[in-house]
């Protein structure tokens, strides 16, 4: 089982992600966190991304005086695992009461409602 | 194990005393030192406490030296009477040994240890020395209390230590595991900046995880070098935070991990010592207050009170978990709370008066904790007094081991049968031990070097021996004790003067290496066959008439050959061989009363120093006194017993012709053989007459070697020097000069270098200009010299541009000017770019009257090879 992040950890796992290249440099996180408008110190940035490692989330490799991360666990695994959690936990395992709830809830639009649809009927082979 | 715990004792008696001292002080100081100060002084008790290192002089060594020589008395002593001879006499080696004075708890405790050691401790007599003696043929002795109590005190001491050091670290993982188990780590940023704020102020650098505990009553930090800092809960105000946060990483920041684990250690190897647990508590005290202390500096005076109110909060968490053992806590009772507070509240900068006191009371610590001292093993007392070791030997034929490193023994009978030294215990190590029948004498200096002058003297039962090894190195032994018994030498850079008694019976093995050694056979090779093996790089091998040489062996065969004796010589040194009468015909044992007039002395430092390599001149030179006066003694005890006989003539002070003709003889004879040392020595003892014929000669053949070490023996005041110096600026010899030169007043060579300018002698007044230490102004002279040269040069066309010559327009290769006709000066210069070569043609008043071109022929000459356009 994939461990749990915290909030200030996601952000980071969120701006690694989205970085098109392989590896993420130390400098791009600062950056993007403080664009994201959650600045925050350095020592800060490095005992989380510590925290990170240790949770199996990102590798280091140090070069020089920087280090580079790379995910260990894309988003999509992320975000399965969470899913898995959170149907485990709401719904007791239970995938068709997810999206019976989603339906009956009124929580999807008419758009994303059709995009399902399809995608049911498609079967499991289609992307 | 009984040496490491009569160590570990020691130890703890004197970091006792350092701890005792610093309580007691502390009552007087309290809070005017700084807290820093009353923490980190406990790291010279510590040190103390861990390390057996001692000086010289210690309060200690002597107290447990005169205890251990109690002890070791008794275990050698009854060691003796063991099995291993094959004799049960244990209870008359308890008679042997004499007085029965001495016990573990006789020995005073007041350092004066010569005062015990006079007396034999034969009280302990009667046990088993160690494990060899457990032994089922002879009746099992008596257990004796004092070294079974030591051996058994050993391992509980280790039982103990090793017990708590586990538990202790057993403790604080359980404890690390029960906090990393509740611990969540804070996930706010905002939380995590206002640390890292907090870091940066405490100047720590590494980066500080931060986790809540509602478990732990107190925030604490844990980890050695990743560090984590643990708060019992997360809802604490701002100031609050970064006090509790600030405190725990000066904790950080100053490694009071590895300290606190350091005293743990301590308190474990030392857990028989209250002391240590009570330095244990005021340390954990100190370490609060100092942190505090270091806090409040960062944060300035002012902040005091909110401090103190942060401590105040942390303690109204009710403990949960109270072992907090290893790692550092914000609070940890009550009581230590409140002077806690106090403290803070009277914080306080120091002024420079204090600050300097200060420092003077760390050197009184710190000095106190190096020289309350601490015993070594085997290391004797730091009292002056001559010490008596002694042991007993049993009878029948026992093994005697023998080894002697830097120091002067003299062996001789004993009148009982038992092994005994005299020596200055401040000076020497001397231990004497028996394994299974095996006597073992070890002697060496204790310090790097020795000037001690006196003699050890050594005491041995006259008795029939079996295997005897003889091992001395850089040292000196005089023995003729020995009637019997197969021994073996083993000699290195030592003196060693061996006699044969009459009626030797047994055999000797000796190898000499790069020193003296001296044979005398008391019963001149009687029954004896005797095999001298040259093996040396240099050195010299004298031996009775009547040896057969074949190579580098010489033999000698008497009667039945019985007593076998095999001498090797290597390295370089000397070797004699004499009978009875003639054992004063070495060349350096004749001369009684020349001692008085240094005249050993002077033989002696010439031979080491003149020939032998520094590494082990150290070495000599610090036992040298000491051999020097056993010399002195032993040759006079022989001249008075002996007689004067053979080839070889006393050459007194008051030299007799033939004497002076003999050691002309010697020295021309060792000059021949080409042996510089013995030559040297030789050449010292001549008159000036055979001394100038020495030196005619050795002119003559070119030897400068030998030139330079016999110019060493003349006297300072000599006409040779000037005769000699005449002759070589006259030969133009300037070689021999140079050397002369060493040998001149300021005012001679001041002379001689008038004389040197006036002839344009360039390379003597180079030689000169050195001697006198004036080199600058010869290089000033040189750079005189050298632009009127390049005028002269111009003169015949050739012109010097910087380094360049140039003849006729084209570059010069190969330049060269004999400035002197027999070419002891010439200028040469090469120049690989160049085309031409080219010489200066003198006349024979030197002067310059044209260039030419250099002919293959001379340049071949010059270079050895021929010019193949190089």
């Amino acid at each position: 089982m994939i461990p749990q992040l915290s909030d200030a950890e996601l952000e980071i796992m969120k701006i690694v992600w989205a970085n098109p290249e392989d590896v993420t440099r130390f400098a791009y996180v600062q950056d993007a966190l403080a664009a994201r408008g959650r600045p925050c110190q350095k020592n800060t940035l490095i005992v989380l991304l510590t925290r990170l490692m240790g949770k199996g989330y990102l590798s280091a490799r140090k070069i020089g005086r920087r280090n580079e991360y790379t995910p260990l666990i894309s988003e999509t695994e992320y975000q399965t695992a969470q899913t898995r959690h959170f149907v485990n936990k709401i719904f007791e395992g239970s995938a068709k009461g997810l999206v019976s709830n989603l339906i009956q809830g009124d929580l999807l639009t008419d758009e994303e409602y059709q995009e399902l649809k399809q995608l049911l009927e498609g079967g499991r082979g289609a992307p | 194990m009984t040496a490491v715990l009569k160590t570990v004792l020691s130890m703890s008696v004197s970091g006792g005393l350092l701890i005792a001292a610093l309580l007691l002080g502390k009552r007087v100081w309290k809070d005017r030192v700084s807290r820093q100060w009353q923490y980190y002084i406990w790291l010279a008790v510590l040190l103390r406490l861990l390390l057996p290192f001692t000086p010289e002089i210690s309060l200690l060594g002597g107290t447990f030296q005169a205890i251990d020589r109690a002890v070791t008395q008794a275990v050698s002593g009854d060691g003796s009477a063991g099995p291993g001879t094959g004799t049960p006499a244990d209870g008359s080696a308890g008679a042997a040994a004499g007085t029965p004075a001495g016990s573990l708890s006789g020995g005073p405790a007041d350092g004066s240890a010569g005062a015990v050691a006079g007396t034999p401790a034969g009280s302990l007599s009667g046990g088993p020395a160690d494990g060899s003696a457990q032994n089922a043929t002879a009746p099992a002795p008596l257990p004796d209390p004092a070294p079974q109590l030591l051996r058994y005190g050993g391992l509980l001491w280790l039982a103990v230590a090793l017990g708590l050091l586990i538990r202790k670290i057993t403790i604080y993982q359980g404890f690390v595991h029960y906090i990393r188990a509740g611990a969540v780590p804070v996930s706010d940023i905002e939380t995590l900046d206002r640390l890292a704020a907090a870091a940066e102020r405490a100047g720590v650098h590494t980066p500080v995880e931060l986790c809540i505990d509602p478990l732990i009553s107190s925030p604490l930090l844990t980890g050695f070098f990743r560090p984590c800092i643990v708060l019992p809960s997360a809802d604490v105000s701002e100031t609050e935070f970064r006090y509790v946060v600030l405190h725990e990483l000066t904790h950080y920041k100053r490694r009071d991990m590895f300290y606190k684990w350091l005293v743990q250690l301590t308190v474990c190897l030392h857990w028989f010592n209250p002391l240590v647990h009570c330095m244990s508590r005021e340390l954990e005290r100190a370490c609060e207050f100092s942190c505090d202390e270091a806090v409040l500096a960062k944060t300035g005076r002012g902040s005091a009170q909110a401090y103190g109110k942060t401590l105040l909060d942390a303690m109204a968490a009710v403990g949960k978990y109270r072992e907090s053992v290893g790692s550092v806590t914000l609070s940890e009772n009550k009581q230590l709370l409140q002077e806690r507070l106090g403290a803070i509240m009277k914080f306080q900068e120091r002024s420079k008066v204090v600050k300097a006191l200060t420092a003077l009371l760390t050197a009184c610590v710190v000095l106190s904790a190096a020289f309350v001292g601490v015993y070594t093993i085997g290391a004797a007392g730091g009292n002056a007094a001559a010490a008596l070791l002694s042991s007993t030997v049993s009878e029948g034929r026992p093994s005697l081991s023998m080894s002697v490193s830097s120091a002067a023994v003299n062996v001789l009978a004993a009148e009982g049968s038992t092994i005994s030294a005299e020596y200055d215990p401040g000076v020497y190590q001397v231990a004497i031990d028996q394994q299974s029948g095996d006597w073992k004498v070890s002697i060496s200096c204790k310090t790097r070097s020795n000037t001690d002058t006196s003699t050890i003297k050594l005491y041995l039962p006259d008795v029939a021996y079996g295997n005897v090894n003889l091992s001395v190195d850089s040292g000196h032994l005089t023995c003729g004790l020995f009637r019997s018994g197969s021994l073996a030498g083993s000699f290195r850079t030592a003196s060693v003067f061996l006699t044969l008694p009459k009626g030797f019976t047994g055999s000797v093995d000796a190898v000499t290496d790069s020193g003296y050694f001296q044979l005398v056979s008391l019963d001149d090779f009687r029954n004896a066959s005797v095999t001298i093996l040259d093996q040396s790089e240099w050195g010299e091998i004298d031996k009775p008439k009547g040896f057969q040489t074949n190579g580098n062996t010489s033999t000698y065969t008497d009667g039945t050959g019985a007593t076998s004796i095999r001498l090797t010589s290597k390295g370089s040194g000397l070797l004699g061989v004499y009978p009875s009468g003639a054992f004063k015909s070495s060349a350096f044992l004749e001369e009684p009363d020349g001692f008085g007039q240094n005249a050993w002395t002077d033989v002696w430092d010439t031979v080491w120093q003149g020939a032998w390599d520094a590494a082990w001149q150290g070495a000599w030179d610090a036992i040298w006194p000491g051999v020097r006066d056993v010399i002195r003694q032993e040759t006079r005890s022989q001249l008075t017993g002996g007689l004067l006989s053979g080839e070889w003539q006393d050459t007194g002070p008051d030299a007799k012709p033939a004497a002076a003709a003999n050691a002309l003889n010697d020295a021309a004879r060792y000059y021949e053989a080409d042996s510089l040392p013995l030559f040297e020595i030789a050449f010292s003892r001549q008159d000036e007459a055979s001394q100038r014929a020495l030196l005619d000669r050795i002119y003559a053949d070119d030897e400068i070697a030998y030139w330079a070490a016999a110019l060493g023996q003349l006297d300072e005041a000599s006409g040779l020097f000037r005769h000699y110096a005449e002759k070589a600026y006259a030969d133009d010899e300037i070689a021999f000069f140079s050397t002369l030169t060493e040998h001149l007043d300021e005012a001679a060579l001041n002379a001689w270098l008038d004389r040197a300018l006036q002839d344009g002698r360039w390379d003597f007044q180079s030689v000169l200009y050195t001697a006198l230490d004036r080199e600058p102004e010869f290089e000033a002279h040189a750079k005189e010299l050298e632009a009127e040269r390049a005028a002269e040069y111009q003169a015949v066309g050739v012109t010097v541009d910087g380094g360049d010559y140039s003849y006729q327009g084209r570059l010069v290769r190969v330049f060269l000017d004999v400035v002197q006709p027999n070419r002891s000066f010439y200028q040469l210069d090469i120049n690989p770019a160049g085309t031409v070569d080219i010489r200066i043609v003198r006349n024979a008043e030197n002067q310059i009257t044209g260039v030419a071109y250099l002919t293959d022929t001379e340049l071949a000459e010059f270079f050895g090879y021929e010019d193949d356009g190089v």
